[in-house]
């Protein structure tokens, strides 16, 4: 089964740190663009099931909640949802309502992923959110009320983060009960507005020795609650992995539809055009063709994706699709690793050793 | 004495460097006609490139000019010579090959460090002074001072020097004329056996060695059988000729004179320079004046790539026809792989030599932190020369160690006196003599180690002098000295490519400073990586550079997997480049410049 990717390039504010395919926009842009969004869907459609759909941005909670469940409706009737499929749309807490929340869950959507990053509005100002945590406190009660299956993500490497706001952070939005948290560090990428603060020193961000040392007291405290790591960046309560992002590790198929999202369709990448206006004015839907994967390059993403998973990569697996026996081609260097406690080896999965995640680009990179 | 030989001078030009030696060179082969001023090259006996880049001269090249004096053709053949101090005993071999020799002074700067030397030298060589004051076109020239410190410090007259440019052609022929006037004719016995002494060698493909030579008795020309004394090879002559100041094929050499001479020499040791060609069957003393050279600074030389092994064998061979003094031994490095320790004359020998490798033969080396000889007296009697760290025995075996120290002197302007007396104090050097050259100049004596000269010293003295003072010195002896090898541990496995003998009251900040190199260019690894400087089992100094642990910080999400994977790739990539020292892993360069650190 396949996934689906739906993008919503609109947000209140862009955050400074952003570099993702996002516009600040009117309604009536807004309008066009899920038009011409739900007509790609229709052109993609297959009436196959799904094992996902992932409505992501931008904020998709930016949008009026009518317009989503216009595209929830195309959705299910291009594709089949399933009682096990995985509906998820990611929000900001400033633009969530009750309202929204109920249109929600009677559209179908069955998992919410919300963006508070951190629990400390100084930080929050200063990397460009526009909520602040009163707002995390008020909207997630009503998330809980509506939804046993939410995430929260949030981030690492902001400027002026202590330990003590990690802590802080993860213990306070524990008490909402979330089946997942996503922990990720900000990645400084060029072309941001963070990128030019940072060079012209108006903002200092820790060094990586720091926030490694943050991430690793993320670590525990989510153990601690409950929470254990199944990827790099991602924990969960037993049985709440998201089906979605294991799709991605484990190299499934997946659509992706709306402005410059990615598909993996037939071992070939295709993407949509960045250009909010050329999708707008597009009518044939044509995606820009990526590249077909030769049977290396998918073994070598097979092992770089399945090695950043907790559980690790299934080599049986491996060698059943794309007869490629790693055991056996990797002999040596595997069997080395075994024995410096960089990896294990436990019923058809190889694994890189719970306190060996940090260099874990270095591991895959011997297995490649 | 023959008429013959009474027009032929040998003659040599020694100075300091920079003070126009090889202009006025080049001024002499133009007057005599010997090169056309429009074939002229800017200092034409400067023939390497890399002479000619640095302003030095290397290798010696004898060019042999026709000067009509007086009615009278001369024959003056000219024997350039090097101005560094490393190339002292290059100076030497040409000094043995004349009968007199130039000198040049530089009338803005006066009497140098380096010109005193070389005419100590030249005067042991018993040959005949011709003291030339030149830049005298400048509006900072100060002729008679300088005439007066010739007389004062050499004890040369010299009011009748010849007052000339060499770079606007001024008085040359008065140079020509003072050599033909006070330089000696050569003495030697045309009909006596053959004696001609190899004073330098070059390699030709086509030739083989081709033999620069002084011939002293007899006469030689193609068709001769020859043998060399020092190794009884006999050989026949192919071809002789002389330096005009290209190859120029003669009838023959005789008595008296320079030129080349080839005799289908293959092995490299058969053209050893200081050896005494003979007749086959003549029984006859070889001749001596060479003085015997010692490498004294030495420094392993290993190919970047392993590959380029044998290459860089021939050619070291090849630059050891060229230059006696270079010496080399096969080494085998556990950081390094296979390669060569060498002994050079000093630093800049040791730099001309990498240089030279580098570019004439397009080979990447690696040259590690050069050291000195040391003497070894073992507990049990023996007494061993160690010249790489990495052979010094285990420190209970060792009785006692000992350095060589050198007879330093240090020319500078009075206002450095103090801090140069300073630096002399912080590397072991003990204080012997000061003197007044004159009311501008001290020349400062310090017994020294040797090694701390060839660690920073020429540097320092530069900067603290802010350019002005000069230096030479030569080897007194060895001495007892305090010493302890200084060992570099990377992650718990000793670098034998940095291990350095070092004198105990440097060993901690010297350990110190090669511990915080080392963080600074090495990479982090997948793991902890220990540096640690030991003396024995001693650690003097620790440094720590952690794990390198980034990788929990980077996500991955659906739009990104080819951007990863393709970063992956890449540093698969990199990884193959890789140098490795034990189990730490470290890109080309942090490796060269690891290996630089002295």
């Amino acid at each position: 089964m396949r996934s689906l990717y739906i993008h919503i390039p609109f947000c209140e504010q862009r955050c400074y740190y952003c570099d993702f395919c996002s516009y600040v926009s009117n309604n009536e842009i807004k309008s066009k663009y899920v038009d011409k969004l739900i007509d790609e869907i229709y052109s993609k459609g297959t009436d196959e099931n799904l094992k996902s759909v992932f409505i992501g941005g931008g904020t998709p909670s930016s949008l009026h909640y009518l317009l989503i469940e216009r595209i929830m409706t195309a959705v299910n009737k291009c594709f089949r949802l399933t009682n096990d499929s995985e509906i998820t749309i990611e929000s900001n807490p400033n633009s969530l309502s009750e309202d929204k929340l109920k249109a929600y869950k009677n559209c179908g959507i069955n998992r919410l992923s919300i963006g508070v990053q951190i629990l400390n509005d100084d930080i929050l100002k200063a990397i460009g959110r526009i909520h602040t945590s009163q707002q995390v406190y008020d909207i997630a009660p009503l998330v809980s009320k509506y939804f046993t299956n939410f995430n929260f993500d949030i981030m690492l490497g902001l400027p002026n983060q202590t330990s003590n706001d990690i802590v802080d952070t993860i213990t306070k939005l524990n008490e909402f009960n979330p089946t997942h948290i996503s922990m990720y560090s900000l990645i400084l990428e060029e072309n941001t507005n963070l990128y030019h603060k940072v060079k012209n020193n108006e903002i200092i961000l820790p060094d990586s020795d720091e926030v490694v040392n943050h991430y690793n007291l993320g670590l525990s405290t989510l153990h601690d609650l409950g929470l254990e790591r199944y990827e790099i960046s991602n924990f969960s309560k037993a049985e709440y992995q998201s089906i979605h992002n294991l799709n991605y590790w484990e190299c499934g198929e997946y659509y992706g539809v709306g402005l410059s999202a990615h598909s993996y369709i037939n071992k070939e990448r295709f993407y949509n055009t960045c250009n909010l206006q050329d999708y707008l004015s597009q009518t044939d839907f044509k995606t820009i063709y990526k590249e077909k994967l030769s049977i290396q390059e998918m073994i070598e993403e097979r092992v770089m994706l399945g090695l950043r998973m907790t559980k690790g990569l299934n080599v049986v697996k491996l060698k059943n699709d794309l007869s490629y026996d790693i055991m056996l081609d990797k002999k040596d260097i595997i069997e080395n690793l075994v024995n410096n406690h960089f990896l294990q080896f436990n019923d058809d999965y190889l694994s890189i050793c719970q306190d060996k995640f940090y260099v874990s680009n270095g591991i895959i990179e011997k297995l490649i | 004495m023959n008429d013959r030989l009474q027009h032929i001078r040998n003659f040599c030009i020694v100075a300091h460097i920079d003070h126009g030696k090889s202009t006025l060179a080049d001024r002499m082969l133009e007057l005599t006609n010997t090169v056309a001023k429009r074939d002229m090259e800017e200092q034409i006996l400067d023939s390497m490139e890399l002479e000619r880049e640095r302003g030095i001269t290397i290798k010696l090249t004898p060019t042999r000019m026709k000067y009509t004096y007086k009615g009278q053709e001369y024959i003056l053949n000219l024997i350039d010579t090097p101005g560094h101090v490393d190339f002292t005993y290059e100076v030497s071999r040409s000094l043995a090959s004349c009968e007199g020799a130039i000198l040049v002074v530089d009338a803005t700067q006066g009497v140098e460090a380096q010109t005193l030397s070389n005419v100590y030298l030249a005067l042991e060589n018993n040959l005949e002074i011709v003291p030339v004051i030149n830049k005298v076109d400048l509006p900072s020239a100060r002729v008679d001072e300088v005439i007066k410190e010739i007389e004062d410090t050499i004890g040369l007259p010299a009011q009748d020097a010849p007052r000339i440019s060499a770079k606007e052609g001024i008085n040359i022929d008065k140079v020509l004329e003072a050599v033909i006037e006070n330089i000696p004719a050569p003495k030697g016995d045309e009909k006596a056996p053959l004696r001609a002494l190899i004073f330098d060698s070059k390699y030709d493909n086509f030739k083989g060695a081709v033999c620069i030579i002084r011939v002293v008795d007899g006469v030689v020309k193609a068709g001769s059988k020859i043998r060399l004394i020092q190794t009884s090879k006999t050989f026949e002559v192919t071809e002789v000729g002389v330096f005009a100041p290209q190859s120029k094929k003669t009838e023959c050499l005789m008595a008296g004179e320079v030129g080349y001479l080839c005799a289908s020499i293959k092995e490299v040791a058969d053209a050893k320079v200081g050896g005494t060609f003979t007749d086959i069957d003549a029984n006859v003393e070889p001749l001596a004046g060479y003085k015997q050279v010692v490498p004294v600074v030495f420094s392993g030389i290993f190919p970047v790539d392993s590959n380029d092994y044998e290459e860089l064998k021939d050619a070291l061979d090849k630059l050891k026809l060229n230059d006696s003094s270079l010496q080399v031994q096969p080494e085998v490095s556990q950081a390094l792989g296979f390669g060569f320790r060498c002994g050079f004359l000093g630093l800049l020998h040791m730099e001309v030599i990498t240089e030279r490798i580098e570019r004439e033969f397009n080979i990447d080396v690696i040259t590690t932190a050069p050291n000195v000889s040391y003497k070894v007296y073992k507990t049990n009697g023996e007494v061993l020369e160690i010249s790489n760290p990495a052979n010094l025995p285990k420190a209970v075996e060792i009785d006692h160690m000992e350095e060589p120290y050198v007879n330093l002197h240090i020319y500078l302007p009075p206002e450095y006196v103090g801090a140069i007396m300073d630096l002399c104090q912080e590397k072991r050097a003990t204080f012997v003599d000061m003197q007044y050259v004159d009311n501008k100049r001290v020349k400062l004596t310090y017994d020294m180690p040797l090694n701390e000269i060839i660690y920073d010293f020429f540097d320092a003295l530069k900067s603290r002098s802010k350019g002005y003072g000069s230096l030479d010195y030569e080897i007194t002896g060895y001495k007892p000295s305090d010493l302890v090898k200084l060992d570099i541990l990377l992650n718990n496995e000793i670098c034998d490519a940095l291990s350095i003998i070092v004198h105990k009251d440097k060993a901690y900040a010297r350990g110190r400073s090669i511990a915080e190199k080392l963080k600074e260019v090495i990479p982090r690894q997948m793991f902890e990586v220990p540096i640690q400087a030991c003396i024995g089992n001693k650690v003097i100094a620790r440094e720590t550079i952690k794990a390198f642990r980034k990788d929990v910080l980077a996500k991955c999400y659906g739009g990104d997997i080819t951007r990863k994977r393709k970063l992956l790739e890449k540093q698969k990539e990199g990884k193959k480049k890789m140098r490795k020292i034990g189990s730490v892993e470290l890109p080309s360069e942090a490796f060269l410049s690891i290996l630089k650190t002295n």
